[in-house]
């Protein structure tokens, strides 16, 4: 029998159903790096409890938060970052910033290719090596790693749109929730 | 966030308590301060997590350094009191495979 290694991937699609906004809220913050947390708190003020998991949906959302206002808007206060959302029955957002959006999105795939099939070949000094993503944006605090735990956590898909300034994600609840 | 460093049982192991959250605001501070440690002769790193409620992905970038230090120095890291969020964070970037996980601090700093 052969072995496959599926991997994941950002998958870039304008007209994919997570955009659609219909019937969600919406709330907008200016670019203050300072403030992810607090926004994210915000939004999630009137969150079903079952639905947070401790704080791991907060922490979610502030990376979503986080890359949008220091990789897209530059944390630059004049710029906007929109967050629509739905915490009916699941969990979904919208968050789009006015950067010129992810352009390093098909590089970072083929550096998540590599980091997962080292993982699974069992080679860990590629894997170390290969643990954080280092593109020309990043510096000493980004992490590199906070849309690796987002494919995993956002298990029912996250898109980015035509410019990639613009991500939809959806998170299903497999037990009665909340 | 508070960092307590302090040296184990033995002399090349530096035991790191953190208390508070792990996130962008805290992560390079605490990353600079503990491999300042491990250069200074301590690269056998025990991290006690368990005052840590919040991990972030600069938390967890911050850990991957830590590794990649200890590894260049013929060292290695090991995890304490892991557990809620800052488990699944790093159960879900895979770094959970890169350290040793143990169920206490005597355990940790016990084993070799």
């Amino acid at each position: 029998m052969a072995n496959y290694l599926i991997v994941r991937k950002l998958i870039v699609d304008d007209r994919n159903e997570l955009f659609d906004a219909q019937g969600m809220k919406y709330a907008e913050f200016p670019s203050d790096l300072n403030k992810v947390r607090v926004y994210a708190t915000e939004i999630l003020s009137e969150c079903p409890p079952g639905f947070l998991e401790g704080n791991l949906l907060e922490q979610q959302l502030s990376e979503l938060i986080k890359n949008g206002i220091k990789h897209g808007n530059k944390s630059d206060p004049r710029k906007i970052l929109r967050v629509w959302y739905d915490l009916r029955k699941r969990v979904r957002f919208i968050v789009e910033d006015e950067g010129e959006g992810f352009q390093n999105l098909e590089e970072w795939n083929d550096f998540f290719r590599r980091r997962q099939t080292a993982l699974y070949q069992g080679d860990f000094d590629t894997f170390l090596n290969l643990a954080s993503y280092r593109g020309p944006l990043s510096d000493e605090s980004d992490g590199g790693n906070s849309l690796i735990a987002a494919l995993e956590y956002w298990n029912g898909g996250m898109i980015y749109n035509a410019r990639r300034n613009k991500v939809g994600v959806v998170r299903w609840y497999s037990s009665a929730q909340p | 966030m508070k960092l307590h460093l302090e040296n184990g049982p033995a002399k090349d192991q530096l035991v790191a308590t953190l208390q508070g959250d792990l996130d962008l605001y805290a992560s390079v501070e605490f990353c600079n301060q503990v491999t300042r440690q491990m250069e200074a002769g301590r690269p056998q790193l025990i991290l006690n997590f368990s005052q840590v409620r919040y991990l972030d992905s600069s938390g967890v970038g911050a850990v991957i350094r830590l590794v990649q230090k200890a590894r260049s120095l013929k060292g290695e890291v090991r995890i304490v009191g892991l557990a809620g969020t800052p488990k699944k964070v790093l159960e879900m970037s895979n770094i959970i495979s890169l350290v040793k996980v143990f169920a206490s601090l005597d355990e940790a700093k016990a084993w070799s």
